[in-house]
């Protein structure tokens, strides 16, 4: 396994488990206190943010060539999912409570970061999940 | 003028009149306050439609692009996504600050911010394509 597909494992999974304990926190706080104050399981979101030091984790190995061309290709078509996933979802997180709720609703504020965090958020999660597809499940150098 | 040069501008000029005419749209569904899950799908389908026929078009198109302008669209994009991604952080951290994170916002802010980002993305990678250009030409 080469260094892009440990740094999107590591992605895969951080944001996997913090959605996981995140919903399984909502769910139970729904259940005892209700909504709003169950929202306060999305604190488990920060979890993901682990994710972020795997750049850290898995550093360049000195000497070795860091990318050719076909993870430059690879990465590139990665990019192009995340991206493309990341804007539909904020396309449907924005136009769905415009039709359903009304023109004329007021929605809280709060929705807004919310959105573009979840934009963020899938990006990653999009990019890495092509990054592991196209490489294959693993073995030396992308080999299956 | 070369193949991408007047793509960039055809892009642009389609971009400024789809913006146009979303932002008519909007005032009319704002004005007649449409809402329901009818009217959620005929905007959706409407969508999809626009969508394909953009991505059809540019995948068609290339294939007839040469290396270098496929070097220049390449960087155009990646700008264009920047941008998007940049506008998308200030316009929604920046209306939460200014108002207060208590406050509430009007539904059609959401479809504004959408549409006026996709509006700068494509208005930036017109811009990029023409300038990258423009510098080559000023070079040679």
């Amino acid at each position: 396994m080469n260094r892009v597909q440990k740094i999107a494992w590591s992605l895969v999974v951080t944001i996997s488990v913090a959605f996981l304990l995140s919903c399984i926190a909502i769910a139970i706080l729904y259940v005892k206190v209700g909504m709003p104050k169950a929202l306060a399981g999305l604190g488990f979101m920060g979890i993901a943010g682990l994710g972020g030091f795997s750049t850290l984790i898995f550093q360049t190995e000195k000497g070795k060539v860091t990318l050719d061309e076909r993870d430059r290709l690879i990465n590139r078509r990665a990019v192009l999912a995340g991206f493309g996933t990341s804007y539909l979802l904020v396309g449907l997180a924005c136009m769905i409570p415009f039709f359903i709720l009304g023109p004329k609703a007021s929605i809280s504020v709060i929705w807004l970061p919310y959105i573009f965090m979840g934009a963020g958020l899938s990006m990653f999660f999009i990019h890495s999940v092509a990054i592991l597809i196209q490489y294959g499940r693993g073995g030396k150098d992308g080999e299956k | 003028m070369n193949r991408l040069q007047k793509k960039a501008w055809i892009n642009l000029a389609a971009v400024t009149a789809c913006a146009a005419l979303a932002g008519m749209g909007l005032g009319i569904f704002v004005h007649i306050n449409a809402r329901g899950i009818d009217t959620f799908l005929i905007g959706l389908v409407a969508g999809l439609v626009v969508g394909l026929v953009v991505y059809v078009r540019s995948v068609a198109e290339e294939t007839k692009l040469d290396e270098r302008e496929k070097a220049i669209a390449r960087k155009s994009f990646v700008w264009s996504c920047y941008t998007l991604t940049l506008f998308w952080a200030c316009a929604s951290f920046g209306i939460f600050f200014v108002v207060g994170g208590k406050s509430v916002v009007p539904a059609y802010t959401l479809p504004v911010v959408f549409l006026a980002g996709l509006f700068l993305a494509q208005f930036v990678e017109s811009a990029a394509i023409l300038i990258q250009f423009a510098r080559e030409t000023a070079d040679e």
